[in-house]
C-alpha cells in the first residue's frame, strides 16, 4: 500500500480504533514511512485538540428573529407582564415565586399545552391558563429590569400576527375571542400610557398588532 | 420500573404532557452544545434550540412509535443549523468567542493560539462537514447514528469525516 492509499486510513485512525488487520498496515507503513508517520502523528495531536475545545460561550443577545410556530402564549405573557407591572407600578415582592425554568422550558410548557388543546375554545383556555402560570416569571423579568426577554417574547407576537388568528376562529368561539379583544384593548390602553422605554413601546406595538388581527378575524365572522 | 425513551415517545403521542417534557429535559442540554459549536457560540443558537423543541412538540403526535428521537431531534437541529449557515455570508460566522484559557497553570499562549486556531477552522468548515464533525467528536455518535440524523449513507459520513480532519489539518499543520 503506496502513502496515497494510505492517507484515507491515518485518518481513521484518529477517528476511532481500526479493525486489527488495519491497524497493523498502518503500523508498518509509518513505521517505515517518515512523512506518514509525521502525519499519523500530527493528526493525533490535532484531534486531542478539537476535543478538548470547549464549547463556544453564547454571545451577546442579539435581536432575535421571529418564531413561527406557537408563540402567542408567550408573547402575551410578555404583554401580562408589563401590564401587570405597569398596573401595580412596583416590582414583584421579595417573597414571590421565582420561576426558575428559562425560556425554553416556558415556550415548550405553553406549546405542549395548546397543541393538546382540541377545539378552539380550549386553546382559548389554555392561552388564559399558561398565561396565568408563568406569569411569575415574567414579572420577575420586570422586576429584575430585564425586558430582552420581553422583547423575545413580544416578536414572537408580531410572528403571530403576521399568520393570524383567522383560522382559529369559529362561531362558538367568538365570545372568548371578544373578550381577549377587550382585554388587548385595555392592555393596550395601559401600555400606551407609559412607553417609558423603547422595549415598552416594543411590546406595545406587538399588542397592537394581535389586536388588530384578533378584530379582523372576528369582523370577517361577522 | 424503568421507562425507555421509546414508552415516553408512546405517552407523548397520545398527549402525556409530562412524557414529552422529559423527552424534552433529556436532550436539550446536549442539542444546545451542539448548536453552540455549529453556531460558533452565537446567540442564534438559542433561536435554533427553540425552534428544533416547537418543531418537535408540533410533530410528536404524528411521530411513528419506536422513532428514534434523538435521531430526529438532531436532524433537525443540524438542518436547522446548516441552513442558517448557507444563509449567511462567508466570513461573518465567527461571532462567537474564542475558547477561554484552560485553567491548568502549564498552558502557555500558544496552546490558548493553536485552540483558537483550530475553532475557527472548525467554524469555516462546510456546514455539512461541521455538523458531521461535531455529531462525532462531541457527542460521539456513530457514524450510523449519524447517517441516520442526516439521512445520508455511512460511507458519505465518513468521507465528510475525512474532508473535514483534511481541511482543517491542512490549514494548521504548521502550527501543530
Amino acid at each position: 500500500m503506496n502513502c496515497r492509499e494510505m492517507e484515507p486510513l491515518l485518518y481513521d485512525a484518529v477517528d476511532g480504533p481500526l479493525s486489527a488487520e488495519m491497524e497493523t498496515l498502518v503500523e508498518e507503513h509509518a513505521g517505515s514511512c517518515g512523512e506518514c508517520d509525521a502525519l499519523l502523528n500530527g493528526l493525533g495531536r490535532l484531534e486531542n485538540t478539537i476535543r478538548n475545545l470547549p464549547p463556544p460561550r453564547s454571545a451577546p443577545a442579539r435581536r432575535l428573529s421571529t418564531r413561527p410556530l406557537l408563540a402567542l402564549a408567550a408573547a402575551m405573557l410578555a404583554v401580562v407582564g408589563v401590564a401587570r407591572l405597569l398596573s401595580t407600578g412596583d416590582p414583584a415582592p421579595a417573597n414571590a415565586p421565582v420561576a426558575q425554568t428559562d425560556i425554553v422550558t416556558s415556550l415548550v410548557e405553553a406549546h405542549v399545552k395548546l397543541a393538546q388543546a382540541q377545539t378552539t375554545d380550549a386553546k382559548v383556555e389554555t392561552i388564559q391558563s399558561v398565561l396565568a402560570g408563568l406569569v411569575g416569571e415574567c414579572r420577575h423579568s420586570c422586576a429584575k429590569g430585564d425586558f430582552r426577554r420581553l422583547v423575545e417574547y413580544a416578536e414572537s407576537a408580531e410572528s403571530l400576527a403576521r399568520e393570524g388568528l383567522a383560522p382559529q376562529i369559529d362561531a362558538a368561539s367568538r365570545g372568548k375571542l371578544e373578550a381577549l379583544l377587550a382585554w388587548l384593548d385595555r392592555t393596550c390602553r395601559e401600555l400606551q400610557q407609559d412607553r417609558r422605554n423603547e422595549y415598552i413601546a416594543r411590546v406595545s406595538s406587538s399588542c397592537d398588532d394581535l389586536r388588530r388581527i384578533t378584530r379582523r378575524a372576528l369582523e370577517e365572522k361577522r | 420500573m424503568i421507562v425507555t425513551e421509546l414508552d415516553l415517545l408512546e405517552r407523548a403521542r397520545i398527549g402525556d404532557r409530562k412524557a414529552l417534557e422529559r423527552l424534552v429535559q433529556e436532550h436539550r442540554d446536549s442539542l444546545r452544545r451542539f448548536l453552540l459549536r455549529m453556531t460558533a457560540g452565537s446567540a442564534e443558537s438559542e433561536d435554533l434550540l427553540q425552534e428544533t423543541l416547537a418543531r418537535l412538540v408540533k410533530a410528536v403526535p404524528t411521530l411513528k412509535p419506536g422513532s428514534n428521537i434523538r435521531a430526529w431531534l438532531f436532524r433537525v437541529a443540524a438542518n436547522l443549523s446548516m441552513d442558517r449557515s448557507k444563509e449567511k455570508k462567508r466570513g461573518s460566522s465567527l461571532t462567537g468567542e474564542f475558547p477561554s484559557a484552560p485553567s491548568d497553570p502549564s498552558d502557555r499562549a500558544e496552546i490558548r493560539e493553536l485552540a483558537a486556531f483550530v475553532q475557527a477552522e472548525i467554524d469555516a468548515l462546510p456546514p455539512k462537514y461541521r455538523a458531521v464533525l461535531c455529531l462525532r467528536v462531541y457527542e460521539e455518535l456513530s457514524h450510523a447514528e449519524i447517517a441516520e440524523i442526516l439521512e445520508d449513507s455511512e460511507e458519505n459520513v465518513r468521507w465528510y469525516l475525512f474532508q473535514a480532519r483534511k481541511q482543517i489539518y491542512s490549514k494548521v499543520k504548521g502550527r501543530l
